[in-house]
């Protein structure tokens, strides 16, 4: 097995310390959100088609409800579920019923219907807490399904005025909301696109958790913190750096959530095999933040059209946009390899994971399709398979023709 | 004698399963099986008319007749079929042939994860191996409140060739809730389904009229299940079912079909007039008959009988409405009933309340709660049922099944055995 240093890149020292102090803030937001006392009304929601503006402007404490990899809190779903549901929806559940202090702080969860499964978890964690289902529309391009979704938006915010007891949130409120949204996205993005770079100056475990914040952390606090790791993470390498040494091998992760917690593939991928996921296709990576929503106009209307016109899940139609946009994705950031990582009863993606691979390899990739849940039991046979996966990309390297130097960030930013 | 070979006997004598093999081992599907003990030659006149509506009879008619048919329909959207001149085809007719072949291509061909149902790996190589046998019906109206697993088999559908139209999907997730934007929208998606089945816009009078036929024929059964309530040894379980399932689009001869439900009813009207004092275990089921024929004469041996059944209900249409917005509302009811199952989006939590007053109607003394194997919702659903009808004091007993036309298993039977004794018990 080749060793992880070869192709460790050293990263500036202001980077470390940047990514500690993000992972500072989401600790220290997840705890302001279960010891507030102020009587701010705390809100978790369950999927990123929940239109987070509108929680920002209407002064919420909010959380995204998505941490996994743990397999007890799974285990401890399965007193509803039995053993079917994936372990993410599973944990979702097993959160409540274990009382975690942050699931057990919300005062309402709203869950926008994506997956049945989902929708399912919904319901159950009513027994908990009370909970808010709204209809999230698969036609993503039809002009009836977006004035439908702005209805569910305009329900959402009249759902949480009578929540808050406030008065709903106004179109310049939300507008300012969106702007401030927008802006973490378009640094988020700009961070995940230094990893277009020959030598990636971040890890994909290291962008996962930079994404995860997006879900804790207040935006003016998240920020700066940002703008802090795109400086560091830009500060080191650079194009040249890749002519100083090997280059780690370039996977693109699509598939299932990768859930708050769930690490494992992530550490046998890079930590253990030394290769470096560049790009993620999944809803917890760098997925949401390929596109933006619409600063002008009806901010109602903006928001319900944002939200369909982000990257989709699988789950949404035409399908093949789905497919078409992880494969730009695999095009843009020059990789060399898939994984599909689906999660065990994940209907959108393990369903269908025929097509995906078949459309990866259209684009002359190799795929290694990997279905995954919380266990440790199977960690050595998923090492065997995605080292020998790796060892399969390393040989077609010894023998392709020296690839051209991946676009640098921003060149092609609007293109996904 | 002529060598060629079906491209499903390819398949199946690639795959080793052997045709005769397969049809000894597994019983017949519902609509194939015989009541065994028909109280009337009408109940005979049923079972005729279900079992010759089949996916065969109306490939003919297509093929034949020039007749219109697509898959799907066959629920709370069957008046706008009707409406357009389309034939539906429902999707349980996938698992009435080579379901066996079909769950094996499905996990070959098309990589579905062998954890995923039975129902959708059946779906997904049902569908290949129709088109691979040329089937004329190539179209999906597709719904897109419905599972995941679902929706996304009917994409493999869709690249292998099938032209599939899809409903924008909403859901009723609360009784109470508005729906005013979601009737609207329904109501829309209605009017754009009936121009890709027929061609042309809908006609609203027509479908005012299918509606209102609808409800005569809901109403028709509903009687008939309740005067079974009185004399509930003469219309048995299966041909009940029967009766439930041809609402859907009576089984393509709505007169006959109309006719044996006014014969009956006349019948067992004249029956209720002479009580009937031998036990009976009155039961409900939520889900579809796990162990098919063989459950229902489980049943019979042991003097249950299904009063009540949570999938396919009776509730009416609303008539005082547009007849695009009856529709939406009787699917958002339906929803928030728990009725018709996933592939409508049906509640999970609220199913529940339909079965209380099932059982309160009915005299039910008990509740079989049955879900296909390895579906995550239905699963769900059997899970909070049986917590909470537990701490009402309901018996509950929760089974699964595939949608495989295989003898109920040994495991099974105990089950069910064991539930009906303790229930007997109970009622001594």
């Amino acid at each position: 097995m080749s060793s992880t240093k070869i192709h460790s890149l050293p990263a500036a020292p202001a980077l470390p310390a940047a990514l500690a102090s993000l992972d500072a803030l989401v600790h220290s937001a997840q705890d302001a959100l279960v010891r507030d006392r102020s009587g701010a009304r705390k809100v978790g929601y369950l999927c990123n088609y929940t239109p987070i503006e509108l929680l920002d402007a209407a002064g919420v404490l909010h959380a995204r409800l998505f941490k996994g990899g743990d397999t007890a809190r799974a285990a401890a779903g399965e007193f509803y579920t039995q053993s079917v549901f994936c372990d993410f929806t599973k944990s979702c559940i097993g959160a409540f019923e274990q009382g975690d202090p942050l699931y057990k702080a919300f005062d309402k969860v709203y869950s926008f219907h994506t997956c049945a499964t989902m929708k399912r978890a919904a319901e159950v964690i009513e027994l908990f807490t009370p909970t808010r289902l709204l209809n999230v529309p698969k036609l993503r391009k039809h002009d009836d399904s977006r004035r439908f979704f702005r209805e569910e938006v305009l329900s959402f915010r009249d759902d949480l005025a009578a929540l808050t007891g406030n008065a709903p949130v106004s179109a310049d409120a939300l507008s300012a909301a969106i702007r401030e949204r927008n802006a973490l996205r378009r640094l988020l993005r700009q961070i995940s696109e230094l990893r277009r770079r020959a030598l990636p100056p971040l890890s994909g475990r290291q962008f996962a958790d930079i994404a995860r914040a997006y879900y804790y952390v207040p935006p003016a606090l998240l920020r700066p913190a940002l703008e802090e790791i795109l400086a560091a993470a830009g500060a080191t390498g650079g194009a040249g750096a890749a002519a100083a040494g090997a280059t780690p091998i370039r996977l693109l992760a699509a598939g299932s959530i990768i859930a708050d917690g769930d690490r494992r593939i992530l550490e046998i991928v890079e930590e253990e095999l030394g290769a470096r996921i560049v790009i993620e296709d999944n809803c917890a990576g760098a997925r949401p933040f390929h596109s933006l929503v619409r600063e002008d106009g009806d901010p109602f209307a903006a928001l319900a059209d944002g939200y369909l016109d982000q990257s989709p899940c699988a789950r949404q139609r035409p399908f093949e946009d789905a497919l078409e946009f992880s494969a730009r994705l695999a095009e843009q950031y020059a990789v060399e390899g898939v994984l599909y990582v689906f999660l065990k009863f994940c209907a959108c993606y393990g369903v269908v994971q025929k097509q995906f691979i078949e459309r990866f390899n259209a684009a002359g990739l190799p795929v290694l399709a990997l279905s995954s849940d919380y266990s440790e039991s199977d960690r050595g046979q998923l090492l065997t398979r995605i080292e020998a996966f790796i060892e399969v990309l390393r040989e077609k390297r010894l023998f392709a023709p020296p690839p051209a130097e991946p676009e640098t960030a921003g060149t092609a930013a609007n293109r996904i | 004698m002529s060598s060629t070979f079906t491209e499903t006997e390819k398949l199946r004598a690639t795959a080793g399963i052997s045709a005769a093999h397969t049809a000894a081992e597994q019983q017949p599907d519902l609509y194939n099986a015989r009541d065994e003990h028909p109280f009337s030659p009408t109940v005979v006149e049923l079972g005729d008319l279900a079992r010759n509506w089949s996916l065969e009879t109306i490939e003919r008619l297509v093929r034949e007749d020039g007749r219109r048919a697509v898959w799907g329909g066959f629920a709370w959207d069957s008046p706008l079929f009707r409406a357009t001149d389309t034939i539906p085809v429902s999707i349980m007719e996938l698992w009435r042939k080579d379901s066996h072949l079909a769950e094996h291509i499905a996990e070959s061909d098309y990589q579905i994860p062998a954890e995923f149902c039975s129902m959708i790996k059946t779906m997904a190589g049902r569908w290949h191996l129709l088109k691979a046998e040329q089937s004329p019906i190539k179209r999906i109206l597709a719904f897109s409140s419905g599972c995941e697993p679902i929706g996304m088999v009917i994409e493999h559908a869709r690249a292998q060739g099938y032209e599939v139209h899809t409903l924008e999907g909403a859901t009723a997730f609360r009784v109470g809730e508005r729906s005013d934007a979601a009737v609207k929208l329904l109501a829309g998606e209605i009017a754009k389904a009936a121009e890709w089945l027929q061609g042309a816009p809908l006609d609203d009078d027509r479908l005012a009229a299918e509606i209102h036929l609808k409800n005569e024929a809901l109403r028709k059964v509903a009687r008939i299940l309740e005067l079974r309530l009185k004399r509930p040894h003469l219309v048995g379980s299966l041909p009940a079912m029967w009766l439930l399932g041809g609402t859907g689009g009576f089984f393509g001869n709505q007169k006959k079909f109309f006719e044996i439900l006014d014969r009956l009813i006349a019948e067992l009207e004249a029956a209720v007039q002479v009580p009937d004092n031998r036990p009976y275990l009155p039961l409900i089921l939520a889900g579809g008959p796990p162990g098919g024929l063989s459950f229902f004469k489980l049943l019979e041996q042991n003097n249950a009988v299904l009063v009540g059944f949570v999938l396919l209900g009776t509730a009416l249409y609303r008539e005082d409405v547009p007849p695009r917005e009856a529709l939406a509302h009787y699917l958002f009811e339906s929803q928030l009933r728990g009725e018709l199952g996933e592939a409508t989006g049906a509640s999970a939590l609220l199913r529940r309340r339909g079965i209380e007053a099932l059982i309160e109607k009915t005299g039910a003394k008990g509740l079989i709660s049955s879900a296909v194997t390895a579906c995550p919702y239905a699963s769900l659903v059997q899970q909070l049922e049986r917590n909470y009808f537990r701490q009402q004091g309901v018996p509950i007993v929760a089974l699964e099944h595939t949608v495989h036309n295989d003898p109920i298993t040994e495991e099974q039977t105990m089950k069910i055995k064991a539930f009906l004794e303790q229930l007997t018990g109970e009622a001594r």
